[in-house]
Parts: structure tokens; sequence; C-alpha cells
């Protein structure tokens, strides 16, 4: 079974939000954004700093893009591509655990 | 278009060298992609409160992460060894102490009578140990500073981010021994009240003891 190491909830978004196309710096804050609802809105400093770290891991890649020379693109690589499917398993299943236990319909209890 | 994010730009500076050269440049287009979409004054303000808020963060995150990096990558191995050998050097103090507290509070004993509290245990862990540690962290320094090296000595020797492996053991060396003699001064003015009182000379000779020893 693969390792799994659980990413930050950044960087999971970040993936997430590449996982369709490449995307650009603000592409990427706009869609983390919508697939958030609102509830995560990166600014470029704590954005750079995950990508950065993102990009030493291999899980993500610098693309050159001839109608667009201001800006720097980035997309998944199959290293990202795993990990985020890794991630996306790990809380697939937790929530089928969740449904079984019926956690989510009673709520949860201090008992 | 609004103008340049200027500020933002200056503030680029508090960030690691190497960080702006990669990223700079995107960070500044990205505020500027986030200002020309905010559709008012209003948001634009939100765009610069996120911002605000969010710069000490990153660039503490950023110069942390790039401490990492050049700890892994540009520290010699020397100084590496020094501080593994200083740590080694100093933890008998440490494990001493917490033996010492750990015995007196679960057992009611004192380590008084034992052989880790006669003389030549004490001197060697209280004075000849972070005395050899200070040597060592010395030496390692004078090392690092004089290393073959584009930049001056003494500019390298004051590089806090390179030089702080083998300042701090010393730094901890000399806390311990000045600890051991304020404790032992401490001791002979606590225990010679009306001695002292009466005799300036008494005093000063207790201060010293703890630092220069002696009965």
């Amino acid at each position: 079974m693969k390792k799994f190491n659980q990413l930050p909830q950044v960087a999971f978004s970040i993936l997430l939000a590449l996982s369709l196309k490449q995307r650009h710096g603000y592409e990427i804050i706009k869609q983390v954004i919508e697939d958030s609802g609102g509830k995560i809105k990166l600014s470029p400093g704590a954005l750079y700093t995950s990508i950065r770290q993102l990009h030493e891991q291999g899980m993500i890649e610098e693309v050159e893009r001839a109608d667009d020379t201001r800006r720097r693109y980035y997309r998944l690589t199959d290293r990202g591509r795993s990990t985020l499917r890794a991630e996306l398993d790990y809380y697939e299943a937790t929530i089928a655990l969740a449904r079984q236990r019926q956690v989510l319909e009673a709520g949860l209890s201090n008992a | 278009m609004h103008k340049q994010p200027r500020i933002y730009e200056s503030l680029l500076r508090l960030y690691p060298a190497a960080y702006r050269e990669q990223y700079g440049g995107q960070m500044v287009q990205t505020l500027q992609d986030m200002l020309d979409d905010a559709a008012s004054r209003r948001q634009r303000t939100g765009v610069w409160l996120r911002v605000a808020m969010d710069v000490p963060i990153s660039v503490a995150r950023a110069q942390l992460s790039y401490t990492g990096d050049s700890m892994r990558t540009e520290t010699p191995l020397y100084m590496k060894q020094a501080g593994l050998a200083v740590a080694g050097l100093i933890a008998p103090f440490f494990l001493i102490v917490i033996i010492n507290g750990l015995d007196r509070s679960m057992y009611g004993r004192e380590l008084n009578d034992t052989w880790l509290w006669s003389k030549p245990a004490l001197m060697t862990w209280a004075l000849v140990l972070p005395g050899l540690a200070m040597l060592f962290a010395t030496v390692s320094y004078a090392r690092f500073a004089s290393a073959k090296s584009d930049v001056h000595w003494l500019r390298r020797a004051l590089n806090v981010r390179l030089s702080w492996p083998v300042v701090l053991p010393g730094i901890v060396a000399l806390g311990i021994l000045l600890l051991v003699a304020l404790h032992d001064s401490a001791h002979c003015l606590v225990g010679n009240p009306v001695r002292i009182a009466h005799n300036p000379h008494q005093t000063l000779q207790c201060v010293s003891r703890g630092f220069l020893g002696g009965e």
C-alpha cells in the first residue's frame, strides 16, 4: 500500500484547482475560492509559498505560454495527480465511514 | 488597469532574495490581476487587507523555509559536527539536573551523598564539560569564519543564518557556567547573612567564590 501523507489544506486546494487544467496564479486563487465556497481566500504570499513547496516536491510544474508571457502557468505532474488521488480516496473513505456510523445524520455527541 | 502596486514591490524585500527572484514578479502580477478584477473601491480595500494580513505570515514561512534550506545545503559539515559534539558535551549537565529533580520529587532523596555529587564529578559536569563545549564552539566558529569564501571573514562570522549552529552551543555553555557560579554565590550569601552584614569584604568574597571557586 502506498504511504499516505496528508497534504496541508492550501496545498490540497491548489492541486484540486489544477486538476482540470493549467492555470496562472490568479486563476488558482479564483478556483480555490470557488471550490471552497469562499472559505479559502489566498493572497499572493500564501499562494506562492505553497506553490514553491509543491514545485520542489515535484507535484506541479511550470508551463511557458506564448500567448501570455507575463504570467507563469502551473500544471499537475503525474506525482501531483497520484497524490491528489490518494488524498481524495482518503476523504472518500472517511466520508463513507462517517455515513456508515451515521455521524452526519445524527450529529456529534460527547457521550 | 491600476497603477503598479509599488507598495507591494517594496514589501517583497522582506522575503528571501532567492524567493523574491523566483516568485516576486509573479506575486506582483497576481496582485495586479486581483486589483484589476476588483470592481469597487471596497473590493480593492478587501484585497489589500488580505495582503496586509498575509505578508507577515508568508514572510516568516519563506524565511524559515530558506533558513532550513541553507542549513542543509550551505552549512559546512564541520559546523554540523561541532553542533552535535557540543550538544553531547552539554547533555550530561541537563541529564544530572533532571535526575536530581526526579529523585528529589519521587523518592525525597538528595544526590549529595552519591558519586554524582562528589567534587570531581561536579567539577566535570558543571565546569569542565561546558568549558570544553565553549572551547569547541570557539574553534569551530573561528574555522567557519576563516574558511575559504568570497565573503569577507568578518561578514561571514556575523552571518547569523549560517553561524548560529556554532554560536548557540557556546551561549548555552556560557549560560551553564553562569548558572553554576550564581548558584554558588547565592548559597554563600544566604548561608552567612550576619557575617556578611558586618563585613563587606566577606560579601565580595562570597560573590567571587561563585565565579572563581575556593572556600
